[in-house]
């Protein structure tokens, strides 16, 4: 069941048109991904959902009901453009957060100090915000978000800043926030991040949606007939008995074991392909390629643009 | 807990702690001390350095009527020529020359010869002390008798006495003179207030923009809450600075003028008449006129405000204060959220405080006809209002006036607390750009439809 639902969510600014008539679902449980190139409309998008802005038209359903002004304090949002108050110390700030969030200002203290001690980052509690590194801040910033256990974590560029092991620390934690029915919004250019985390995908470019599903699905979607194959024999052979089916798109040969990739042209059965090549050689391996979200982004996109103008 | 009780506690208890709040707090009064007492000081000096005047009189007649006064001791000094002291006045041991000419009568003039410029206070003296004593003798020569030259000589002090229009009595020079204190007083505080902290407040909303924590509040808060919150608890801790502020300098300079500089303040009065200087009679009849004034309308401040309604009055201030904050803080706040840097907040300051320098070059005009078009005009508009308000306050002014000026200032407060809270919620996540004139019109302009 949809958790979030948005339908037909436009926004208009001075000059442009952030978002235009976005329809979306959002699973309860899953790792969402929220991609698309800058200036897309993912930040006013994920605003809307914080209510921070209010989108011109449409509405946003939450647990099947209109989206209410208390329901923020069941969101957790990390911007992407995030800061701290530099002067405060980072108890207090952090107190201070887990307040505006609703929490009670001792239980707020008590979890923070368990967060603390989990990040081994207690000695830090006295210090001002401008005495800690930014990757430091960051660790900070993201206890403050998930504190207050928020039923949809809204991460913008969440990995942004982070060395990678403390990426991994991160990474760690919002699957086992997952793990616990958080419902997690991650907006992203990472995209190793998405193949790794996301559950579904929603693709922008230029304020609308051009995309979503599952990651499953979108890749079954958009492979090509695309294999790759390991053998051992030898490539004139290889090349002899190729037909028209097929086209080789990439090899390489080490000693007398070759890779290729080849493109079934037509539908022909991959276990007829197998047959084919069985008698050329010996089979060490045989892999369906599935494109990466990355090529789909840059493929969608491409098509997307091309289309408009 | 409230969310604008949330953001108005951060906002005080973290300027209330800052180090930088507390050392001007407590150094303020200082500073703004020494700008009474550092003149004292000087005066004081000043009165300690005895300077000596050698007198020419070329009349041998009217040196002996000049007496020490002050700190100038004067030596007449028979034989000595100006000339003779033309070259050497430094080395002679005297600071000055008064040369009084044979021809005083027609020419109407004396000298005062010196290597420095002499002091205002030597020049009425002596003038003083010369004219008298011609006139005397003029008078005498006219075969006027001394003693009716005495009757004659009558100094007269007008005094102003304001009426309600009712008939009651109310200002006197004297309570007049401590109104026009209290009014400069007040309109000086309210404005200096403004300047502060609505100026703190412009900063404050910056520093959240560009430490971009500001996403993460409004994700928490409503940025009305956000931006009340700050604008009443930067105005606490003003409003806290301020009173420390004003009991302190007001401390500060008691205690120096009645502990270090006790004759200052208590000039020498000029010498009396001549000969009259001792006469019971004369001073009987003038104390008789001034208590017969002070008798018969027995008028002290307190009583004399009473005209107005002191509990009209000071809750007029504090309503004025707190609502002239507010509406030129929201404003900050607006600004404060559209631009992007802190460097551009001076070219915005300045036009937003102009009707602000408006009333304070106009104040002394309003505190001189309080009842004029200007001041009334200038107390209507909600702009100038309440530092013309506080400046007009303490002479008293029609209920229906008050009660207009008190109206317009708070629709406006809301008007313009509203317009700001859209800027501001519009402008703080606009980051890294300004927002364009027309991106700010669009906000108060009907959505076009998206089609």
């Amino acid at each position: 069941m949809a958790i979030l639902q948005a339908d037909e969510i436009s926004k208009v600014y001075a000059s442009a048109k952030a978002l235009d008539m976005v329809d979306m679902e959002i699973s309860e449980g899953e790792i969402f991904g929220l991609l698309g190139p800058n200036g897309a409309g993912k930040t006013s998008f994920i605003r809307i959902l914080n209510q921070i802005l209010s989108p011109d038209t449409g509405t946003i359903q939450f647990h099947g009901r209109e989206l209410m002004p208390h329901d923020i304090y069941t969101f957790g949002y990390l911007p992407e453009e995030r800061g701290l108050y530099k002067k405060m110390r980072v108890g207090e700030q952090a107190v201070y957060f887990a307040s505006l969030k609703g929490m009670q200002p001792s239980v707020a203290k008590k979890e923070l100090l368990q967060w603390f001690e989990k990040f081994e980052i207690s000695h830090w509690w006295n210090k001002r915000v401008e005495e800690l590194s930014k990757g430091m801040q960051q660790k900070i910033q993201f206890i403050i978000t998930v504190l207050h256990k928020p039923e949809i974590l809204i991460l913008d560029e969440p990995f942004s800043g982070f060395d990678p092991i403390n990426a991994e620390h991160i990474k760690q934690e919002i699957l086992e926030m997952k793990k616990s029915g958080t419902t997690i919004i991650l907006s992203t250019h990472n995209m190793s991040s998405v193949e790794e985390l996301c559950d579904s995908i929603a693709l922008f470019n230029a304020g609308k949606k051009i995309l979503q599903g599952s990651v499953f699905d979108i890749k079954q979607k958009h492979k090509k007939n695309q294999y790759h194959i390991t053998f051992q024999g030898y490539f004139d052979k290889f090349l002899a008995a190729l037909s028209s089916s097929y086209t080789i798109l990439w090899h390489e040969q080490q000693e007398n074991q070759i890779d290729v990739h080849i493109e079934l042209t037509e539908e022909v059965e991959t276990n007829k392909l197998l047959t084919h090549f069985m008698n050329i050689g010996t089979i060490i391996g045989f892999k369906e390629i599935l494109p990466s979200m990355h090529d789909i982004f840059l493929e969608s996109i491409h098509n997307n643009s091309n289309t408009a103008y | 807990m409230n969310k604008i009780a949330l953001i108005f506690k951060r906002e005080f208890t973290t300027r209330i702690r800052n180090k930088a709040f507390l050392l001007m707090t407590f150094l303020g009064p200082l500073l703004i001390a020494a700008i009474f007492i550092v003149p004292m000081w000087i005066q004081k000096m000043q009165k300690n350095v005895i300077k000596h005047v050698a007198i020419i009189d070329e009349t041998h007649i009217l040196a002996q009527t000049i007496n020490d006064y002050q700190t100038y001791r004067f030596t007449n000094i028979p034989d000595a020529t100006v000339e003779g002291f033309r070259e050497n006045l430094a080395e002679s041991g005297y600071d000055a020359v008064l040369f009084i000419p044979r021809n005083i009568y027609s020419s109407q003039a004396a000298i005062i010869y010196s290597h420095v410029w002499v002091d205002d206070a030597l020049r009425a003296y002596v003038s003083y002390v010369l004219r008298r004593d011609l006139e005397y003798m003029a008078l005498i020569k006219e075969n006027v008798d001394v003693e009716t030259i005495k009757r004659v000589s009558t100094p007269v002090h007008v005094g102003v006495q304001k009426w309600t229009k009712e008939g009651r009595y109310i200002d006197d020079d004297d309570s007049f003179g401590k109104k026009v204190g209290i009014a400069f007083g007040g309109a000086f505080l309210l404005y200096m207030f403004i300047f502060i902290y609505g100026v703190l407040v412009l900063r404050g909303v910056i520093e959240e923009k560009v430490n971009r924590v500001v996403e993460i509040v409004v994700s928490s808060v409503k940025p009305l809450q956000l931006m009340a919150g700050k604008i009443l608890g930067i105005g606490s801790v003003g409003l806290i600075q301020f009173v420390t502020w004003t009991i302190l300098t007001v401390g500060i300079v008691y205690v120096a003028q009645v502990t270090i500089f006790p004759d200052v303040y208590n000039p020498v009065p000029l010498p009396e008449m001549g000969y009259s200087i001792t006469d019971n009679q004369l001073d009987a009849d003038l104390s008789t006129v001034q208590n017969v004034t002070k008798i018969e309308y027995a008028i002290d401040l307190f009583e004399s405000l009473e005209g107005i309604n002191w509990t009209v009055m000071i809750l007029s201030f504090i309503f004025f204060f707190i609502f002239g904050y507010i509406l030129y803080a929201s404003i900050f706040a607006a600004i404060g959220a559209v631009i992007d840097q802190d460097t551009e907040t001076q070219q915005f300051v300045l036009p937003v405080s102009i009707p602000l320098i408006i009333s304070i070059v106009l104040l002394e005009g309003v505190i001189a006809n309080p009842e004029s078009t200007l001041a009334f005009a200038l107390s209507i508009i909600p702009f100038t209002s309440p530092v013309i308000m506080l400046a007009r306050l303490p002479f008293g002014i029609p209920y229906w006036e008050l009660t207009l000026s008190v109206v317009v200032l708070l629709i406006t407060c809301f008007v313009f607390v509203y317009i700001s809270s859209k800027m501001y919620r519009a402008g703080i996540v606009h980051y890294g750009k300004k927002m364009s004139f027309k991106s700010i019109l669009a906000l108060f302009l009907p959505k076009k439809s998206a089609d």
